[in-house]
């Protein structure tokens, strides 16, 4: 369940994904981005590059338009000038106005003013008689007179000029002239082609439309209020980018400029429209656009394929790594590549590959090691059987044996004791030598049983409390007649350091004491055997106290010695072995199974003790036996302590 | 008393220990009746009741054991004195004869003045119980 989930919380599919569009989408970004605000700052640059350079032609146009009606109003001054100069030497009136109208073909209305103030026209304008008040003027003043208003007469812009026409220092008269604006100006408006579907015109001081190339507005409209006009008269400049654009003469958010002409204080105006001007802005942008829409189509191509490219060989990585990890990876990655991905994935090819044959050699060791244990199990089961067939053995054994060893030693026991009448001395001593071959033979048949058990593990401690030195002393008293019979000493001494009451299994402590005492008895013809019974000192100070609690490293030790003859070094070592009688000699003067130092010392194990053995050749030997001191369970009964 | 003596039934198959203790126990005064097996036995327990039986465990056609139970299950079957005598040395079939029902068990083989020392307490323990009823 836990491994499931496991999985499920790392199941990869989600983040390489998400990985990929990540990748894709900084790629994208990265190169649009750059191309979206490089066009952005083109468009801005080229539309205001584009009004500038409006500006400017407007300014150039201006100048050349105005430049261009200067030149025209000087040359048609100086043509009257000329002229008048020699109209006083033609006699006839008409003649005079004939050639005035050849040289001033703007010229409206021509007329001459004699010395006597007569007035004579060649084309009489709607209002003469001002005109010919202002004539008078001239000849009054004797100089030339510019008209100080602008006015219309023929639906055409107007302006009169007066010039005094002298001879000899005198006055013979005065030229006049109604001299049309639209006609002077008109062709020069016309001819100058504006850029940008540009258009011009020209105001007076004042601010009044006097030149137009279209009949609408009226001329002599006040304009005062185009900011451009304003800004002129105001002698400033309008110049963008502050305010560029305004609602101008005929179009609606214009460029203009007002050039203004020195010699009259009249302005040329210059417009054009805005939108046309930025025409061919909109239509670079428009082709920008497309480049842009186009280039950025491949970027998001080329992105997409790029992040494929990058992440798919991780993918293919993390697909080879989940089946590793599900154990089903099965072909090496396909390295085409040698950077640091290739090396990756070469470096993942041989770690599953390792792990692959690690994985194979577990599973063949699994394999060895179960079938080990199946065999082991076998094994152990046979031996099981083995050993109980073999208790069964034991068991049935010494029952068989018994059951005529009962008839033998009963029978001899009857003799013994004359229950089949009084035996002679000859008779008893043999019967005694059945009887007594009878018991040894129970002893082996015993020893062997004993064994048996032991071998087997069936031998369970009983353990209860012990009075020591009354055990022990019942212990030696039972071996006092085989040391009497061999006139052997039996000495016992048991140190007042240990406690007088024990725990331990009686039964197994008497057969253990028992048999390393007759052994001793057994291998000794003269001197001693004597039974030391100590604690066991590590530290002389710490058991100073007799009666001391035992704890539970403590330890007592049994030592039989003996005077006997004593065993080989090399044989010490292998003398708690099963069914083993020294040598020859040994053999002989002992009798026995061979058993009894086997029982022993699987007594004193199972008793949690230690058995060891030091001897010297004809002096003797010593057997030391350790167990651990163990006293009544106290630590939970304080009543319980030791009652005597 | 006299006039009465303890009566013994030895159950056991092996002729010669059944000789043995026939002659044992009779040369030290008893009335001593014998049988091979559990069934011969159970026919002279009906006829008779034995002051004291000894019954061997390992035998042909009834072994101790079943006889024992068949001892039991007799009307006075838990007054009767059963002793096992047997070859069957090991302490815990030792323990499980005395859990059985079992009054003593003994084990093969005997040192016969202890043996008798054990039946003469077991029977001089039982009397004064038995005829006080």
């Amino acid at each position: 369940m836990c491994y499931k989930m496991f999985q499920q919380q790392f199941q990869p599919r989600h983040q390489h994904e998400h990985l990929r569009t990540r990748l894709m989408t900084v790629l994208v970004v990265m190169t649009l981005a750059p191309l979206v605000l490089g066009t952005l700052i083109s468009l801005v640059t080229s539309i205001s590059l584009s009004q500038y350079e409006v500006h400017r032609d407007q300014t150039h146009n201006a100048l050349t338009i105005s430049n261009l009606l200067e030149s025209q109003w000087q040359a048609t001054l100086t043509d009257l000038r000329t002229t008048s100069a020699i109209m006083g030497q033609l006699p006839q009136p008409d003649q005079r106005l004939t050639l005035i109208q050849q040289a001033c073909p703007a010229c409206m209305a021509i007329g001459w003013v004699t010395s006597d103030g007569v007035v004579q026209w060649n084309k009489a304008p709607v209002e003469s008689a001002a005109l010919d008040q202002a004539a008078r003027a001239v000849l009054a003043s004797g100089t030339e007179q510019l008209g100080s208003d602008i006015t219309i007469v023929d639906q055409t812009t107007t302006i009169f000029i007066g010039i005094p026409v002298r001879s000899a220092n005198a006055i013979q008269g005065a030229l006049i002239v109604l001299l049309d604006l639209q006609r002077l100006g008109r062709p020069v408006l016309t001819d100058v082609q504006l850029a940008h579907q540009g258009y011009s015109y020209v105001v007076d001081a004042e601010g009044r439309l006097i030149m137009a190339t279209s009949a609408q507005p009226p001329l002599l409209q006040d304009l005062q209020t185009l900011p451009v006009i304003a800004a002129a008269r105001a002698g400033r400049g309008w110049e963008p980018p502050n305010s560029y654009a305004y609602n101008g003469l005929l179009q609606p958010r214009v460029v203009g400029v007002a050039q203004p002409m020195h010699s009259t204080g009249w302005y040329v105006v210059t417009e054009a429209p805005l939108a046309i001007a930025n025409a061919d802005t909109w239509y670079l942008f428009g082709l920008q656009g497309l480049l842009l829409i186009g280039t950025g189509a491949a970027a998001i191509v080329l992105s997409v394929r790029l992040a494929a490219t990058i992440t798919r060989p991780l993918e293919r990585l993390q697909q080879s790594a989940t089946q590793l990890q599900q154990g089903r990876w099965t072909k090496p990655l396909v390295v085409r590549r040698n950077d640091e991905v290739g090396q990756l994935a070469t470096t993942f090819n041989a770690m599953a590959q390792e792990l692959q044959l690690e994985r194979t050699a577990l599973v063949a060791r699994s394999e060895e090691l179960l079938f080990a244990n199946q065999e082991l199990q076998r094994s152990l089961e046979l031996a099981h059987a083995a050993n109980t067939l073999k208790s069964q053995f034991m068991a049935t054994m010494s029952h068989e044996l018994r059951t005529p060893l009962t008839a033998i030693l009963g029978f001899a026991e009857m003799l013994e004791i004359g229950m089949y009448g009084e035996l002679g001395d000859e008779q008893l001593t043999v019967t005694n030598r059945i009887y007594s071959n009878g018991q040894h033979l129970l002893a082996l048949i015993n020893d062997v049983l004993d064994f048996s058990k032991l071998e087997a593990g069936k031998v369970e401690l009983y353990e209860e409390s012990i009075a020591l030195n009354d055990f022990l002393a019942t212990v030696v008293s039972t071996c006092t007649p085989q040391a009497a019979a061999k006139n052997l000493k039996l000495l016992y001494h048991s140190d007042d350091t240990l406690p007088d009451l024990i725990h331990s299994d009686p039964r197994r402590l008497r057969q253990v004491l028992l048999n390393l005492i007759s052994n001793a008895l057994k291998f000794t013809t003269s001197g001693s055997v004597s039974l030391h019974i100590h604690r066991r000192t590590h530290d002389a100070m710490q058991y100073q106290t007799a009666a001391r609690q035992a704890t539970a490293d403590d330890q007592w030790q049994i030592e039989v010695i003996d005077t006997g003859i004593g065993i080989a070094a090399e044989h010490q070592a292998v003398i708690f072995d099963e069914f083993r009688q020294i040598d020859g000699s040994y053999a002989r003067r002992g009798s026995g199974s061979g058993l009894g130092l086997a029982i022993t010392q699987r007594l004193v194990t199972l008793m949690g003790g230690t058995i060891a053995v030091t001897s010297i050749i004809g002096q003797g030997s010593t057997f030391t036996v350790t167990l651990p001191l163990k006293q009544e369970p106290v630590a939970s009964d304080q009543q319980g302590t030791v009652p005597c | 008393m006299l006039d009465q003596p303890t009566t013994i039934l030895v159950v056991e198959d092996s002729p010669d220990v059944r000789d043995l203790l026939v002659s044992f126990l009779s040369r030290s005064g008893f009335a001593v009746d014998s049988a091979v097996n559990g069934q011969v036995a159970l026919a002279m327990i009906a006829a008779k009741p034995h002051d004291l039986i000894l019954l061997d465990l390992s035998m042909p056609v009834m072994d101790g054991w079943q006889t024992l139970d068949a001892i039991r299950a007799l009307p006075d079957g838990e007054q009767r004195m059963v002793v096992a005598l047997t070859a069957h040395a090991l302490s815990q079939e030792r323990a499980e004869g005395l859990r059985r029902g079992f009054n003593a068990y003994i084990t093969k083989p005997i040192q016969l003045r202890g043996f008798l020392q054990t039946l003469t307490k077991l029977l001089s323990d039982r009397k004064p119980g038995a005829s006080g009823i």
